[in-house]
């Protein structure tokens, strides 16, 4: 199983009771869970919530996940129903339709801009997403051609390390290393953006 | 002309370890270091997370963002450890085999509280239900049924030192030699079968 899903490995340390494990899972998927649950839910306040309902839904139900597809695609399912019946939930409470109703039907300039951003995604908040989005693509272009190539065959790609080892006519253990060095390059690159600030911790 | 910024990136076989579990390529030993490598080391958290957004933003830049990463996974934190643990069975405890053993093991009272929050456990465990199709992709709520009429004797099962204690009701233990899978070192968890015959009869819903 571990050559065909990533996740296998951490999933596995999970159902034998690893919470950190899932944790290590929640931050891989966070942000495309989130998109995913924006996407489908307009009410922005509550994409984080429905997020997190999804990974303790997946937490809980983890015992009967057989693997049988790819964890994230098992979790996506789950972002889907648990958004889905958020939005069951509201359509049956008069209270709740009726302020998301006034808001959307607000035609002020100010206020629909305010609708179309999410209380994350604040100027500011923007304006950083932008700096580690270039920030990522300079590292990226400023790598050995070898470095790049594995991390893009690795990350957009999605191929194997046995894979890319036959692309690039290289052993595994190379492949293994590049992708390493390619990653702290641009991490490093990354880490005063992304830099705790004091007191703050994981 | 940055070239050769690479060199600048020091051997570091820990955070070449922590690299290849991002891609699933390593073993279960592999893994372990380095979800130990990840409790206990604040910058191996912050690296696993530069290296996972690095490869969110590679494949999509409206994933650049992060910043509220943090705040996001301590509030998972704050839930997760609300959760009652996973019920799988671990390699590494010993067989919990009562009269085998000959009162070797040690009984002892245990307050109501916490006899309660192990029945909350075996209660969810019992309850989850298994929707049509395969890998719960329909879920229900997994609503805790005490089962257990307080107070109930427990016994403390001793782990060995790098897995917790187990606390077991004897009523348990002899459903569970009963369901041989259960007691096997199965590592994918308890076999869906068992749940489903366990006490829930999918025909009375």
């Amino acid at each position: 199983m571990s050559s065909t899903d990533p996740d296998a490995l951490l999933v596995d340390r999970v159902k034998r009771g690893d919470m950190h494990a899932f944790e290590m899972l929640v931050v891989k998927y966070q942000r495309r869970i989130q998109r995913l649950v924006a996407r489908m839910v307009r009410d922005t306040e509550q994409v984080e919530d429905i997020a997190q309902e999804t990974f303790i839904r997946a937490y809980r139900a983890l015992p009967q996940f057989r693997g049988e597809s790819a964890f994230y695609t098992w979790l996506y399912r789950i972002a889907v129903n648990t958004a889905k019946k958020t939005l069951m939930d509201m359509k049956r409470d008069p209270v709740v339709t009726e302020s998301a109703l006034a808001s959307r039907g607000d035609s002020n300039e100010t206020s629909s801009l305010e609708n179309e951003l999410s209380t994350t995604e604040t100027p500011e908040a923007v304006l950083a997403s932008r700096e580690i989005a270039q920030t990522v693509n300079a590292a990226i272009e400023a790598l050995p051609d070898d470095l790049r190539q594995a991390i893009v065959l690795r990350e957009i790609e999605g191929l194997a390390y046995e894979e890319i080892a036959s692309l690039m006519n290289c052993p595994i253990g190379t492949v293994r290393s590049r992708i390493f060095r390619a990653r702290e390059a641009i991490a490093q690159r990354l880490r005063p953006l992304l830099g705790t600030k004091p007191g703050e911790r994981w | 002309m940055v070239q050769g910024r690479d060199e600048r990136v020091a051997a570091d076989p820990l955070r070449e370890a922590l690299s290849a579990l991002v891609d699933g390529e390593a073993d279960a030993a592999a893994a372990g270091d380095g979800v130990s490598q990840w409790r206990d080391d604040e910058d191996a958290k912050a690296t696993w997370h530069a290296y996972q957004l690095i490869g969110d933003v590679l494949r999509s830049e409206d994933l650049a963002g992060g910043h509220r990463d943090r705040v996001f996974l301590q509030r998972m934190h704050a839930r997760l450890i609300k959760e009652p643990a996973l019920l799988a069975p671990a390699p590494d405890l010993p067989q919990a085999a009562p009269a085998a053993h000959g009162g070797v093991l040690h009984r002892w009272a245990v307050p109501v509280g916490l006899a309660a929050g192990v029945a909350l456990v075996l209660g969810t465990l019992l309850v989850v239900r298994q929707g049509p199709g395969a890998d719960g992709a329909v879920l229900a709520d997994a609503k805790p049924v005490l089962s257990l009429q307080p107070p109930v004797e427990l016994v403390a099962v001793a782990g060995s030192s790098s897995s917790p204690v187990l606390l077991r009701d004897p009523r348990l233990d002899r459903y569970l030699a009963a369901h041989k899978q259960f007691q096997s070192a199965n590592a994918m968890g308890p076999s869906t079968g068992f749940i489903r015959s366990a006490t829930y009869d999918a025909a009375t819903r």
